[in-house]
């Protein structure tokens, strides 16, 4: 059974994974860039933790203000992503979205920098 | 007299009362019968005009709220036309008093030491010129001595008066709740008129007596005062050594307990404040390496951006605009981190506020542009 699933998985055309990155490079570049800075904040978010579990937490708020501040660009990212994806059906304008994006990031890291201390 | 009082305004109540109603004057009826007879009358006469007979409400009036009142009042007024005339009578001798300008002087004190023959010696004397003084070597009174304090109180008038107030205060110096407190002796100077000597004796018995055999040194204070004296004369001397009567073995006698005001007040015994640890930190280097993976992954996002195929085409035409928009970001981002380092919350936001707008007003054009080049 774990042979056939990994046959499945990554060998062939009709492999999960091929299949996923052949219909991936269909989607809007748009959303590919903010994919893109979606995986940089999840990344920065991962380091973060990686080092408060080996180094401990103090100072504990700025631990939490850099990882809420990465999941919370994370947030925001997805939910821009949602607006300006095609396929969604929204009644705001792409510019209206970014404008509401850029508004949200300043109120949200100007809490962020409050917290770190 | 409280008694007395009460009865005087019982009295006066009733003969006021009566001199209202004439019904209940005995001359109005020739026996208690008659009176009582008289009395019904007057009572049917009320429940008829109760019933309207004669007019509502007079009656009832009459004898529940006018009556009842005026009785009352007249006691209340009695005894405050008393009180008026006591407090003016008062206020008028008080006027007419004036105080005393007194003048102290001659302050000495004096021990004296026992001599075989329980006769006492004068030891020493010092003068006591101003306040405070300190006496070096300090003055010892034991159980064989004996010290006298006297002071010439002058401009006290030909009249017999003994100041209200005259104290001398013994205050342990390490216990001061331990106060010991001597009245003077007060009789008229032998050859100055209008002079008082005041003299104040302390044995250890008189210290042993209110505050125990606690020995050790005294802060001695020193007050001759009265309500008709103008100011009055305060002096602070010290230190005085006691030592109490020694027991029968040889050995001093102790200290009196302490007291319950002298336990609550009496200072706490020292400790030392465990302060928390300090947290173990991590290398420096580990920090920094650490630091420098975070921002890793920031340019590796420039470059696959890049690599992307990002649209650049645009760029040349809405240069400008996009110069001031992402300038306007790096000034709100410079705010904040300047709020971060230094200015304080409520300075920040109107400054913020400020260029918020700039960077709104920046990106609206911005985007607008970008529209109409669709």
């Amino acid at each position: 059974f774990f042979l056939f699933f990994c046959q499945a998985v990554f060998m062939g055309e009709q492999g999960t994974i091929s299949v996923f990155f052949s219909e991936y490079n269909n989607i809007p570049k748009k959303l590919r860039i903010i994919d893109l800075f979606l995986l940089w904040s999840f990344f920065t978010g991962v380091i973060q933790f990686v080092y408060v579990c080996l180094v401990g937490t103090f100072p504990f708020n700025s631990f939490l203000s850099g990882f809420i501040s990465c999941v919370g660009t994370f947030v925001l990212f997805a939910s821009l992503r949602l607006q300006l994806n095609p396929g969604n059906s929204f009644r705001v304008s792409e510019e209206r979205a970014f404008a509401d994006f850029i508004f949200c990031n300043f109120v949200f890291h100007l809490a962020v920098f409050n917290f770190m201390g | 007299s409280l008694e007395l009082a009460m009865n005087l305004m019982g009295n006066v109540s009733r003969h006021f009362e009566t001199f209202l109603r004439p019904e209940l004057r005995p001359e109005c009826c020739e026996a208690r019968g008659q009176r009582a007879e008289g009395l019904g009358r007057f009572r049917r006469a009320e429940r008829k005009t109760q019933a309207g007979g004669e007019g509502f409400g007079l009656g009832w009036f009459e004898e529940r709220i006018t009556m009842r009142a005026l009785s009352s009042l007249a006691p209340l007024l009695l005894c405050a036309t008393l009180l008026a005339s006591v407090g003016a009578i008062s206020l008028a001798s008080a006027s007419e008093e004036e105080f005393l300008a007194i003048t102290v002087s001659g302050v000495e004190l004096s021990v004296f030491e026992e001599h075989p023959g329980n006769e006492l010696k004068l030891k020493s004397k010092e003068k006591i010129d101003k306040s405070p003084t300190v006496f070096d070597p300090a003055v010892h009174l034991h159980e064989t001595s004996e010290i006298r304090l006297s002071l010439e109180v002058g401009g006290v008038g030909s009249g017999d008066l003994k100041p209200q107030q005259r104290l001398l205060t013994l205050t342990h110096a390490e216990r001061p709740a331990k106060a010991a407190r001597v009245v003077g002796d007060v009789k008229g100077h032998e050859t100055k008129a209008g002079t008082l000597v005041v003299t104040f004796t302390v044995t250890v018995d008189s210290i042993e007596g209110q505050i125990g055999t606690l020995n050790g040194e005294y802060d001695a204070q020193v007050v001759v005062a009265d309500s008709r004296f103008a100011t009055q004369y305060e002096a602070t001397f010290g230190r005085v050594v006691v030592s109490h009567t020694q027991n029968d073995d040889g050995s001093l006698p102790s200290d009196p307990p302490l007291d319950a005001a002298e336990i609550e007040y009496a200072p706490r015994p020292e400790f030392e404040h465990i302060m928390r640890e300090d947290v173990k930190r991590p290398p420096a280097m580990v920090s920094m390496v650490f630091a420098g993976a975070v921002i890793c992954p920031l340019g590796l996002l420039l470059l696959l951006v890049a690599a992307s195929g990002a649209n650049l085409k645009r760029l040349g035409s809405v240069f400008p605009q996009a110069l001031v928009f992402h300038a306007a970001l790096a000034a709100v981002l410079a705010v904040v981190v300047y709020y971060w380092v230094e200015l304080p919350f409520l300075k920040t936001l109107p400054v913020l506020s400020g260029v918020g707008v700039g960077a709104a007003l920046s990106g609206y054009f911005l985007l607008n542009k970008l529209i109409k080049l669709d």
